[in-house]
């Protein structure tokens, strides 16, 4: 009985330097782990502030007063961004022949056509075949599945030679379309809004059928809406993918006819062109442009491509 | 009379139709569009792919070819077949391998030490989780704008170069070389900016798995080491890391593959080049070539590539492909043995409870 005993004074003061040093403790793991991601952010951002106030800088500063980053001599200017985007060549830059086969304006067309189009038609027919493969029955359903998610396996590196091949041998080699249709075969996204589609309870669907709906009014009715979520956060993936993707623009229009190319595909061409002091204000004009509707998306949908990352990572 | 059984024998058929169109019609009509896509541009292009690798294919011009025993593996696989084809796609290997070697580890230590400061959940926490993921959604070329105005020679003023004086040609000259193999690998400077732009914007989607990885790792795990007076070292080590092991066997093998096919850094920064003498005329004879890049080179950039060695392509296509695949085989091997785990864990229960 005696060893339990403890006095009140004893129990306070306990109590205070718990409290105490609970609290000490983490104020520390918390100061460090906040400035070290303060001192992180500012410099892993400052590249966008050098992009966005280089894109403002007229050219003669870039080569004479090459250390004002942020605040040019001669003050913002828009001159590159007219360079870009009207062809309109800046006094005493010289003769510069490769801009006047800059197609700002087209190229941005095409990538929100190959972007917006592509993850349209992508979610559509996916999100179809994912309601056929979770809520009808039919024969080899199973096998069917397991045979597309295995292939999975292999990269996209192995089709894509046939598929360039394949496209031309369709006529579409000189098309935009051909950017878009060979992606809705993708197998990821499906298999993302299959296992969403899982989570919707069958016995919804189930007395759904027994009222007399329709698979078509099913999908339409009750399980598109409960599946918003999934399908809006795959569509910024899908428009990111799009918008970002390089590698299958450039095997179909990559050295010729540039009226088709996307925005990647160009401004690929256009740093190429412009690793001299004086034109690297419009390439880094043209990466804002670039830029700017991924990052807008970004910031406005923020929240929703974290959590659709996270979710992918702890399920797969 | 003759007439009514002809309207019963119609109606009969109807009925089945209609069955039919009932049983498989649906079906088809929302499994369809989706199939014909796959087997379109998927299956067919896999074995149209191996086909072009095994004839005389030329682009542009199918029906004409013919088996032509090999060539072009023999051209990536016997050094005396072609030497020069043979030297750049290896040299391109010894590059993409290198690259990833260096490039990987980075690529997850980095955004595992972040998103443990992130999981302090200090002031803010979310801000800084989102400002971290944002070099990631940058274009390939808008950040390679960036790198360019960074890393320009002197005479360009780089920024670099002016800020601290470094008056390297980044883009042109070499770092430094040995042997391999008997063969002379050259590196060049121009890996340096590739690695920074990888460095800034090549993980942000491990970061974003892994911190939510390290959410889920039960708190009473940390409490029970903390009454056994662990370390905060041996904390990470011995609960951390074993918690989040599924994110991080997903992020190792999605960024290894990821920078097996490292393409768009170096075509943007610098072209493949500086180019290698010898090699120079070959695909992808430079000195910051990768697999990815020598592909391209063929089916895509170098239009005279693409009309005389298109099957080279293919076979190197394929190659790579064989290797991808057998890395991301496996990936799924192992993440698939966890998940199968539970769902056997699973249906233990459930049997339980029945019982």
């Amino acid at each position: 009985m005696a060893r339990n005993q403890i006095t009140l004074e004893q129990y306070i003061g306990f109590r205070k330097q718990k409290e105490f040093g609970e609290k000490k403790k983490v104020n520390i793991g918390k100061v460090i782990s906040f400035a070290f991601l303060l001192i992180f952010c500012i410099v892993w951002l400052s590249p966008f502030v050098i992009m966005f106030f280089g894109s403002l800088r007229g050219f003669s500063d870039t080569m004479l007063y090459p250390k004002e980053l942020f605040y040019p001599h001669s003050g913002y200017t828009l001159e590159n961004y007219e360079m870009l985007l009207l062809g309109k060549l800046p006094e005493g830059i010289g003769q510069v022949n490769s801009v006047q086969d800059y197609k700002i304006g087209t190229w941005f067309l095409n990538s929100c056509f190959s972007a917006i189009g592509g993850t349209v038609l992508y979610l559509f027919v996916a999100s179809l075949a994912a309601y056929a493969f979770t809520f009808i029955d039919f024969k080899y359903r199973n096998v069917l599945f397991a045979g597309i998610i295995a292939s999975m396996i292999i990269p996209g590196a192995a089709t894509a030679v046939g598929n360039q091949s394949m496209v031309y041998s369709m006529g579409l080699n000189r098309s935009l379309l051909a950017l878009i249709i060979p992606g809705l075969g993708g197998v990821y996204g499906m298999y993302l809004i299959k296992t969403f589609f899982e989570s919707i309870p069958k016995d919804l669907i189930e007395s759904a059928k027994m009222d007399g709906y329709s698979n078509f009014k099913i999908f339409y009715k009750i399980v598109l809406p409960l599946g918003k979520t999934v399908l809006f956060v795959q569509g910024l993936f899908g428009f990111m993918g799009g918008w970002n993707d390089l590698i299958w623009p450039q095997m179909l229009y990559g050295a010729k006819d540039n009226d088709l190319w996307t925005l990647q595909v160009g401004m690929a061409y256009i740093i190429n062109n412009s690793k001299t002091s004086n034109l690297i204000g419009s390439a880094l004009a043209g990466g804002v442009i670039c830029l700017l509707p991924v990052l807008v998306m970004y910031i406005i949908a923020q929240d929703k491509i974290i959590e659709g990352m996270s979710s992918s990572g702890i399920k797969g | 009379m003759a007439k009514t059984i002809v309207l019963e024998e119609y109606a009969k058929q109807r009925s089945k139709r209609i069955g039919l169109f009932k049983k498989y019609g649906v079906t088809a009509i929302f499994l369809l569009p989706y199939l014909a896509a796959f087997i379109t541009f998927f299956v067919i292009p896999l074995f149209y792919g191996i086909y072009i690798s095994l004839t005389n294919f030329q682009y542009g011009k199918p029906g004409i070819e013919t088996f032509n025993s090999f060539m072009w593996f023999k051209m990536i696989f016997d050094k005396s077949y072609m030497p020069g084809i043979y030297n750049s796609f290896w040299l391109a290997f010894v590059h993409t391998i290198m690259f990833s070697v260096i490039m990987v580890p980075i690529a997850i230590l980095l955004p595992l030490g972040l998103a443990i400061l992130v999981n302090q959940k200090p002031p803010g926490f979310k801000l800084f989780r989102a400002l971290i993921y944002m070099p990631s959604i940058v274009p390939l070329t808008a950040s390679g704008t960036i790198f360019t105005l960074l890393f320009m020679s002197k005479s360009q003023h780089g920024v670099l170069a002016e800020f601290f004086g470094i008056d390297t040609m980044w883009f042109i000259d070499t770092w430094f070389s040995f042997n391999l193999f008997g063969q002379p690998v050259e590196i060049a400077y121009a890996w340096i900016p590739i690695f920074f732009m990888c460095l800034w914007g090549g993980w942000g989607g491990n970061f974003i798995i892994l911190s939510a990885g390290l959410q889920n790792v039960p708190k009473h795990l940390y409490e029970a080491s903390d009454i056994d007076g662990c370390s905060t070292w041996r904390k990470i080590l011995h609960v951390t890391i074993p918690g989040i092991k599924p994110q991080l066997v997903l992020c190792l093998f999605t960024t290894i593959l990821g920078y097996l096919g490292l393409y768009g850094q170096n075509y943007v920064l610098s072209g493949g080049g500086p180019s290698i003498a010898a090699i120079a005329s070959m695909p992808a004879g430079g000195k910051t070539s990768t697999l990815m890049y020598f592909i391209q080179d063929l089916v895509a950039n170098n239009l005279q590539f693409k009309s005389s060695l298109y099957g080279l392509g293919a076979a190197a296509s394929l190659v790579f492909a064989l290797f991808a695949g057998i890395i991301s085989g496996i990936q799924m091997y192992l993440t698939r043995e966890k998940k199968t785990g539970t769902k056997i864990s699973e249906a233990y229960n459930k049997w339980h409870e029945i019982r």
